[in-house]
């Protein structure tokens, strides 16, 4: 179950048959659920590009993408495969093969992956909260009741049916945000990716965003995928990591690792988490032999304790 | 007498929660300010105040002496500039160079003057190589320094950054930072930030809660006030809270832990 990325490549025309690669050679296998995935890289390293493609709002120039969900107690595949230009849709219901117009194959397969783009709250464009959220669950349920009840039931869980009633427009940039993320969660997809989740954000508002996603990782088991610039947030809250670096995955796994592994860090300029290098630095100066990948204050105190506490004269 | 002077500012947006309630402020010539504080707290609109994009309900602004009113508001406006945070929002012009001039064909500066001018901070943000292209293909970090040198060039003594840098990548955040550091000492430069460890490198810190000022001074006196920045909803540093809980702990090495994450904070 999940989604299952091979050899894809997405190439843009530049000018008189130059391509230009966005992403090169994309093998990666993403459960659909319980995953907690930081992707991080430079700006044009080929991040976006990438989450794109996983809903197929950009279709691979070549290479195979197969999406594996569970649909009404049935094994639902998505086949979505790419020569050239030519694409050619499948899908697959009990392994008896049928070919449904290319429309109705992504409605559903959008359901399953939802995509919240950067800056998300310039998408809102309804009267009301209730009505915003509803959107989603009314496009793909057809039925303006049980929506109403889904965007009821996720505002709850959000923490936000105080603005059921009130105008989007009215609100902070946090609770914009929230609501335009709740719109996407009324559809229940279960993986939820995020282009960028906490830019603007100030830190009360990020950390209530960043808890929200935990709570829907770790409760809920939704897989989340974030991008994101942020080592902090990739410290604290990211399972797995995936760095892009011109178009391809250059490293694909735990946070610890990748913060070890000088090569990755250096060649992609990336940052390290402020309580890292605040350990790097007690670690230096006073000459004391700590553990620095630690990513909240509480585990760097405890390390902090473990090597300097009473038991350790 | 101070270059910013506001006297007891009140101001309400007619439908929202966000308001002014009675700010006082002095913010000296050559200062480098960084005013923190939640979304919602009023500092963006104590901005807009400041260079006369809203109108106050009450009480008064003087910049360099002149009382800010509608008489005063175009004399005002050539003596302070404000830098918003999204780059898409603030361009006019077809090209980098026609963007830059837009506020000098608007105070009527002679065609080989303009030229120098623009040459001059184009340069200075590093973006002179650019003057042809259209802002658009810009990236958000270019983009700003093409805003930061359109306000240059109308050669304002105060400059705001309204969070100038939140919508950047790293590597944009670090280009802008990297102009405004260079213009430290040269102008009067308010900062309204989230960024704390740019607000440690400032001259004055100003909290803003609920519309009023919470807390003013240098940032190791601001920054020590810990339960007025929790109350105010502001993160702390993360060498701050460590540093309190190595503080109530019986550790060895204390004293030494101590000073080494107090000169962390402040990079002494």
């Amino acid at each position: 179950m999940g989604i299952n990325l091979s050899e894809v490549n997405l190439a843009y025309l530049k000018e008189k048959k130059q391509y230009k690669y966005a992403i090169k050679d994309i093998n990666l296998r993403i459960d659909n659920e319980d995953e907690f995935i930081a992707i991080v890289g430079h700006t044009g390293s080929g991040k976006s590009t990438l989450v794109q493609v996983l809903n197929n709002l950009l279709v691979p120039t070549f290479g195979h993408i197969s999406i594996n969900f569970r649909e009404n107690n049935n094994d639902v595949y998505y086949n979505i495969k790419a020569s050239g230009k030519k694409v050619k849709y499948a899908i697959s219901k009990d392994n008896i093969n049928v070919k449904y117009k290319a429309r109705v194959s992504l409605k559903a397969l959008r359901k399953h992956i939802g995509l919240v783009f950067q800056f998300p709250e310039y998408q809102i464009f309804e009267e009301t909260v209730l009505k915003d959220i509803m959107f989603g669950p009314k496009n793909f349920l057809r039925d303006e009741n049980k929506a109403k009840e889904e965007a009821i039931k996720i505002a709850e869980m959000m923490n936000i049916s105080d603005l059921l009633d009130k105008s989007p427009f009215m609100l902070s940039g946090g609770q914009m945000r929230k609501v335009a993320i709740a719109g996407i969660l009324a559809s229940k997809p279960e993986v939820l990716v995020l282009d960028e989740p906490t830019v603007g954000l100030d830190p009360i508002a990020k950390r209530d965003l960043l808890e929200f996603l935990k709570y829907l990782n770790e409760v809920e088991h939704k897989t989340i995928i974030i991008i994101t610039h942020d080592m902090d947030v990739v410290g604290e809250y990211a399972k797995r990591t995936i760095v892009l670096n011109k178009g391809c995955i250059m490293y694909d796994g735990s946070k610890d690792e990748m913060f070890k592994n000088d090569e990755v860090i250096k060649t992609c300029n990336l940052n390290y988490p402020n309580i890292v290098k605040i350990l790097a630095n007690l670690k230096k100066k006073l000459n004391i032999d700590l553990d620095i990948y630690k990513y909240n204050i509480d585990d760097a105190f405890k390390e902090l304790n473990r090597v300097l506490g009473d038991n350790h004269e | 007498m101070s270059l910013i002077e506001v006297r007891n500012l009140y101001f309400r947006y007619n439908s929202s929660d966000r308001a002014v309630n009675g700010v006082n402020l002095d913010i000296d010539k050559g200062e480098f300010v960084c005013i923190l504080g939640h979304n919602g707290s009023g500092k963006s609109t104590l901005a807009k105040l400041l260079v006369g994009l809203l109108e106050a309900r009450k009480g008064s602004i003087k910049i360099d002496g002149i009382e800010l009113n509608e008489d005063s508001v175009d004399e005002i406006r050539k003596k302070i500039g404000i830098v918003f945070q999204n780059p898409d929002n603030q361009f006019v012009g077809i090209t980098v160079k026609d963007d830059i001039a837009f506020g000098l064909e608007n105070r009527k500066v002679e065609k080989h003057e303009m030229e120098e001018l623009i040459d001059k901070y184009s340069t200075m943000v590093r973006m002179n190589e650019f003057l042809d292209r259209n802002p658009e293909d810009l990236s958000g970090g270019e983009k700003q320094r093409v805003a930061i040198a359109g306000i240059l060039a109308i050669n304002p003594e105060i400059i705001i950054f309204d969070e100038a840098t939140a919508m950047l990548d790293p590597k944009g955040v670090g280009e802008v930072m990297e102009v405004i550091n260079s213009l430290k000492s040269k102008k009067t430069i308010i900062s309204i930030t989230h960024n704390l460890n740019e607000a440690i490198m400032a001259d004055k810190v100003i909290v803003m809660n609920e519309g009023k000022v919470v807390l003013s001074g240098k940032p190791n006196e601001v920054f020590e006030n810990i339960e007025i920045l929790k109350n105010s909803k502001l993160d702390i540093l993360d060498s701050m809270k460590l540093l309190e809980k190595v503080d109530n702990s019986n550790i060895n090495l204390k004293e030494e832990v101590k000073t080494a994450l107090w000169e962390l904070t402040y990079q002494k």
